[in-house]
Parts: structure tokens; C-alpha cells; sequence
């Protein structure tokens, strides 16, 4: 019975991992991930979907081999747990903190208090997850940490295809013609173009454009895209602004 | 519990030791100052007596001081005094024999009456007593010896002593029995409250306790573990609510997203309609973590003992920011949205859990009202409190179930209808009550106010 069941969890991720690869055909970079996770069933899931994703997965079960693996191996994107055997997640952050691996960490939690949040922040976390969380929302997350590694150079303008903004003087044109944005659909537009190509969740523009981390019940976020929408892509012929089923939204030129 | 258990037993202990060595030092004081009295007394009166004996010396020579002694060992009031005088070979000349062959042993006396006169405490054999004597150098010539029987002052020592060991040993009994009494009254009250407590407990914190009626410490500390009990008794019963609540409100969203599935294998299917059934079985799972996370951030607001990382948050510049979130998705319902801003307004707070709490109002004014309608959005401080205030023209929820809506998964049977999962107003009651404010809802003729009240800060 309960074979049964993870079978029918894997075939859905694989599922789900299937669409992902194909709408981001053209787009998608392999990375290289540790996963430190002392739930095998949970870790097994989250390894399935990223393997499926495109990316190369290696898992650890306790804090004192995850650290020494992630200590010895150059990984791209670090998945930590909390809550570990031998040693907890947040020290495994700080030890690689301090010798000076600076690895993007998403961290992992059950404990959903926005001051451990805070807390896992603080030690060096680069984004934090808390349990029960959706795989769209993890994937989502890694891609946009990946990104980050590339340190955001000092640029002034980002561009894709006809759209271009100009980040000093908050100036947005669309096939040369100038777009008024309000500040706020500005910093939505900054952080879609500066995560161009990728997933982002609901939750992850409500955190990085609004400040806040809550999960709001109603469809705050889509009237937000939606009036964007209508100002950048309503008239041209190539929609730039895609609502990824279940997932959220990403900006690119290919649907 | 035995007596000698009891703290208070231990307490009276140690207040009779501190008490008693209080008493041990006032008293030997008291001895040691009456004795030093004494003995200078005597002094005085050799001093006093060997000068009368030199004066008289002086005026009549020595055969009338030898008559003169004899005379006075006769008298009543000289007759606890010895004399004796010699001449400097220590030849016994009057008075009694056994000073003059004390006074011979004694090389230090000798020594020191080249110049001074000596005083000097020695050792009657005859009556075995101690005699304290003065010794004086007539003209070189003779040796002048008063003394004084030392008995009175070692009995009045032997006394005081004696009764200086009785008063401490009373004092030791009276401060124990004293302690012992009041550990007793004491330990009667604290039993009373721990049979109570037992029984509360035995009770699942039903039974409280009974309330003293002297306002003592005992009537303030019955009083407050009454409000414990209550509190643990209110916890109690709300988790087996929310239990209860969980349990049912889970129930069916999660038979809904099993059943769906099961249904889907039961035949071969082509890939659209599986991928169809698998994107209703993630937005039904979405739903079931939005709700587990209302609950956890209710149980965050609940638990509130965190408090380090409150901050001084601008009400103002928060509510800007929800207002223009949420603006948007009045309009998009078509409904006139309207925020009155005040002058900035700061309250210490947990910022997040503040922005949650308003905006769950904000999205149940959008949701409730229909369109066409109107909500307003308003903070203001009256009377040192903090309103903020959401109105709208909704249906309004009648006075005998504003109440119960405040309770988790609480929906009247109106909002069936709508999404949402019943728990927004209790966590802005949560949050208001971590923030030691409350939640008010009132009519808005037509329609729903909800305020959050705070004491203001500062």
C-alpha cells in the first residue's frame, strides 16, 4: 500500500519534472546539488524531481557526512534540512561560512517561525523553506539561487528581446516605445527580468517585491501580473509575461 | 509533607542559629564591660585605701600605721581587706603574714616598685581564693601591701556566665518554637493549595481552586494559579477544538485529492487527461498547504513568547504598502477602495505577523463584499489606543455569530460558497493578542467593521 502510494508520488514528479524540462527547453543549466536531508523518504522525492529536472544530485543522511561532503565536493546549490542527525543544519551553514565556501544554502525547516527564519538568514542560509512546502516552490527557489550566484554585476539596463529597462532611470521601453510603470510594477518587472527564464512562485515575488513572507489566500499577486501584463505585453505580438500552471510566472520570449 | 521538610521549618532553624549568636555577642558584651567595671572598682578602692595608709604614714610614722592597720582589720567595714607591712628585706612587720611571703616570690613586684606602685592578682592558700593586691615603697623603707579578695567579682562572673548561657539557650527554643508555629500556619495553607491543585489536575483543570479570604500573599497566589488553571484549561480545550477542526476541515479536501487520483488509474487514459487530473490534485494540495501553513503561522502568533525580534514597526508606511497591494484587487472586483492615512503612527511589533493580520482582513472585505460596494481602510489612535480598521458593505455577520467566527475553521454557512479555509480572523485575533491588543467587530450599517486594537507604545 504504501509502495503504492510513493510510486504514484514519484510518477507524478516525474510528471511535473517532464513539463518543466520541456517548457524550459533552451534555458535549462545542469547543476550540481547536495542534498542534506536525514528524511530518506522526503530526500528520496526531492532527489527524484531534481535528478528529473536535469540536475546532478548527491544526498547526504546526517549533518556530520553532509558537511564533509559538502566540504570536499564543489556543488552549485546546497539543499540543508534543520533538523539533523550528529549536527544541525544551521552549523553546517556557519562551518562553511567560515571556511569561506560560499555556496548558495537553501535551508529546510519544519519550524515555521518567521524569527527562525530570520535565525537561518542570519547563520548564513541564502533562502529558507519551510515544511510542507510545494516542489514547484523548491525548484523555484534553487533556480533563482543559481542565478544569484553569478554576483549581480553593476549593470544599468537589462534587456530581453524587445523589452529593456533601464535601472538607473527607471525608464521601461518596449520596441522603443517608453512604458510608465509605478514603482512597485518597476521592482516586479526588475526582479522577473533579473530572474528572466526562470519559475518564480507567488510567494517568492510577494518576499523579494513586497517584503512580505506570508502566503496571501487570494490572488493578490495575479491582479499585480496581470496589470503588468497588460502594460508590457498587451499589443506586441510576442508575449513576454507566462503564467507557469501551478507554479507561478516567468518572464521569457519562447512560451 | 513532615514539618522538618518544610522550608519554612528550615528558615525558623536558621533564623534561631543568627538569632542566637546575635544574643551570644550582645550578651558576652554586656559581661565583658561589667567585669572590666568591677575589676577598675576594686582598683579604685586599693588606690583609695593605700593612699589613706600613706597619708597616714607620713603624718605619724610607722608603729602608728602598724596600730592604725590592727585597727582597721578590726572594723567591720575593712574586713574583706588585707594588709601587710614589711621592711625591704621582706621581714613581716604587720598585718597578714602570708601577703608579705607572697609578695617575696614575686621578683616582677620587687622589680617594678623601684619606681611605680604594683598591682598584681595572687593566690590565697589559706582560703583558696584569688586577692587582688596593691603594692607601695614607703620612704624607701617599707613595703606597704593593701589587698582585696578577688570572690565577688568571680561569682558575679560564675552569674553572668550562667545566665548568659540560659538567655541564649531561651532564645534558641523561643525563635524554634516560634518558627515551628509559624511553618505550620504556613505549611496549612500551602497544603491547601496543593490538595487543590491535585484535584484540578485529577479534574483536567475543570475544578479551581478555593480563593483565601485574608488578601495575603496565600489570596494573591490562589488568584493567580487560578488564572494558570484557566489558561491551561482554555488551551485545552481550544486544541481539542482545533484537533476536532483539523481533523474534519482536513478530511474532505484530502478524501477529495485521494479519491481524485484513484479514480484517474482506475483505466488507461490518454496523456492529456492524466496531466488534467494531475494538475487538480496539485492545486487541491496547494490548498491543503496554504491552510497547514494559516495554521502555523496562528500557532506562531499563539505561542508569542519570542519577542526578541520585535521592532518599531511605521503602521503608516505598512498599511501604505497592504493598501497598495490590495487596491488593485478592489478595483478588479469593482469595488471602491479608500484609505485614510494618518500621520505616521510607530507600535513595537513583530512587522510580518502585523502585515498579516491586516491584510487577512483586507482579503476578507474583498472577498465578502459584493461589487459595486465599498471598503475602507483607516488607522487611527484615540484615547492612547491604536485602531486600525477595516470596513466594508458586505453582507456583515449578525451580532450572535461575530463570536464564533473568530474560531479556527469557523465559516458561517454565507461564506461556504467562497474559498478560504476560516482561518483569517483567528489569526488576527492571534496576532492582536500576541500584541496584547484585541479584535473588535462591529456593524457598519450595511456591512462589517473589524478593528485591531493596541495600547499604544511609548
Amino acid at each position: 500500500m504504501f509502495h503504492k502510494d510513493f510510486e504514484k508520488h514519484v510518477k507524478s514528479l516525474k510528471l511535473k519534472a517532464k513539463i518543466k524540462v520541456q517548457t524550459q527547453q533552451g534555458l535549462k543549466i545542469t547543476m550540481h546539488i547536495l542534498v542534506i536531508e536525514d528524511d530518506i523518504e522526503a530526500a528520496s522525492y526531492v532527489i527524484k524531481g531534481l535528478t528529473e529536472s536535469g540536475h546532478l544530485v548527491h544526498h547526504s543522511a546526517d549533518g556530520k557526512t553532509g558537511l564533509g561532503q559538502a566540504l570536499t565536493a564543489d556543488y552549485d546549490i546546497m539543499i540543508i534540512d534543520r533538523m539533523l542527525p550528529e549536527r544541525d543544519g544551521l552549523s553546517i551553514v556557519a562551518a562553511l561560512r567560515a571556511a569561506n565556501i560560499n555556496t548558495p544554502v537553501l535551508i529546510l525547516s519544519a519550524l515555521g517561525e518567521v524569527d527562525d527564519r530570520v535565525e537561518g538568514l542570519k547563520a548564513g542560509g541564502d533562502d529558507y523553506l519551510t515544511k510542507p512546502y510545494a516542489f514547484s516552490e523548491l525548484l523555484a527557489r534553487i533556480d533563482a539561487l543559481s542565478r544569484r550566484r553569478n554576483p549581480e554585476q553593476t549593470i544599468n539596463k537589462l534587456k530581453l528581446a524587445d523589452l529593456e529597462i533601464d535601472l538607473q532611470k527607471h525608464k521601461v521601453k518596449r520596441a522603443g516605445k517608453t512604458i510608465a510603470l509605478q514603482p512597485r510594477e518597476f521592482r516586479l518587472l526588475e526582479y522577473l527580468m533579473r530572474h528572466e527564464g526562470q519559475v518564480v512562485s507567488r510567494t517568492m515575488l510577494l518576499e523579494q517585491v513586497w517584503d512580505y513572507n506570508f502566503d496571501p489566500q487570494t490572488n493578490v499577486i495575479d491582479v499585480h501580473i496581470s496589470r503588468l501584463r497588460n502594460k508590457i505585453d498587451k499589443g506586441y505580438d510576442t508575449p513576454l509575461l507566462h503564467t507557469i500552471r501551478g507554479a507561478g510566472y516567468s518572464l521569457r520570449e519562447t512560451a | 509533607m513532615k514539618l522538618h521538610e518544610t522550608s519554612a521549618f528550615r528558615m525558623a532553624l536558621r533564623f534561631a542559629g543568627l538569632y542566637s549568636l546575635i544574643a551570644i555577642i550582645a550578651l558576652s558584651s554586656v559581661y565583658f564591660v561589667m567585669l572590666q567595671e568591677f575589676k577598675a572598682q576594686v582598683d579604685r578602692e586599693l588606690i583609695h585605701e593605700i593612699e589613706e595608709l600613706t597619708t597616714h604614714y607620713n603624718q605619724y610614722g610607722k608603729q602608728s600605721l602598724i596600730q592604725h592597720i590592727k585597727n582597721r582589720q578590726q572594723y567591720g567595714r575593712h574586713l574583706h581587706h588585707y594588709y601587710a607591712v614589711a621592711d625591704l628585706k621582706f621581714n613581716h612587720l604587720s598585718g597578714n603574714n602570708f601577703l608579705t611571703t607572697i609578695i617575696e616570690s614575686k621578683d616582677n613586684i620587687n622589680h617594678s616598685l623601684t619606681f611605680f606602685d604594683a598591682f598584681d592578682i595572687v593566690h590565697d592558700e589559706e582560703d583558696d581564693s584569688r586577692l587582688r593586691i596593691l603594692s607601695r615603697k614607703l620612704d624607701t623603707l617599707y613595703l606597704l601591701t593593701v589587698g582585696q579578695s578577688n570572690s565577688s567579682i568571680e561569682e558575679l562572673q560564675e552569674y553572668t556566665l550562667s545566665a548568659v548561657f540560659i538567655a541564649v539557650i531561651v532564645s534558641i527554643l523561643l525563635t524554634l518554637a516560634i518558627g515551628i508555629y509559624m511553618s505550620k500556619q504556613a505549611l496549612n495553607k500551602i497544603s491547601r493549595i496543593n490538595s487543590g491543585l491535585e484535584e484540578s489536575i485529577n479534574s483536567n483543570f475543570k475544578k479551581h481552586l478555593a480563593i483565601p479570604t485574608r488578601e495575603d500573599e496565600f489570596h494573591e497566589l490562589s488568584l493567580k494559579l487560578n488564572l494558570m488553571l484557566e489558561r491551561i484549561e482554555s488551551l485545552l480545550t481550544g486544541m481539542r477544538q482545533v484537533t476536532d477542526n483539523i481533523a474534519h476541515d482536513l478530511r474532505s479536501p484530502l478524501t477529495r485529492l485521494r479519491n481524485r487520483l484513484e479514480v484517474t488509474l482506475l483505466q488507461s487514459r490518454n496523456e492529456d487527461e492524466y496531466r488534467h487530473a494531475m494538475e487538480k490534485a496539485i492545486d487541491d494540495s496547494s490548498d491543503l498547504l496554504k491552510t497547514f501553513n494559516s495554521l502555523l503561522s496562528i500557532a506562531q502568533a499563539e505561542a508569542g513568547v519570542k519577542r526578541n525580534d520585535w521592532i518599531e514597526v511605521d503602521l503608516t508606511n505598512l498599511m501604505d504598502e497592504l493598501a497598495e497591494l490590495y487596491q488593485l484587487v478592489a478595483e478588479e472586483k469593482k469595488l471602491d477602495f479608500s484609505w485614510i492615512k494618518p500621520e505616521p503612527i510607530f507600535f513595537k511589533g513583530n512587522k510580518q505577523l502585523l502585515a498579516q493580520a491586516i491584510s487577512n482582513l483586507l482579503e476578507n472585505a474583498i472577498k465578502f463584499t459584493p461589487s459595486g460596494g465599498a471598503i475602507t481602510l483607516r488607522a487611527f489612535i484615540e484615547n492612547n489606543m491604536i485602531f486600525i480598521g477595516v470596513c466594508d458593505t458586505g453582507p456583515g455577520i449578525p451580532n450572535k455569530d461575530k463570536n464564533k467566527v473568530i474560531d479556527r475553521f469557523q465559516r458561517l454557512d454565507s461564506a461556504r460558497s467562497t474559498p478560504g479555509n476560516g482561518l483569517g480572523l483567528s489569526l488576527a485575533n492571534a496576532v492582536a493578542t500576541l500584541h496584547d491588543g484585541n479584535l473588535q467587530l462591529s456593524d457598519n450599517h450595511p456591512g462589517l467593521c473589524v478593528l485591531l486594537c493596541f495600547v499604544a507604545s511609548g
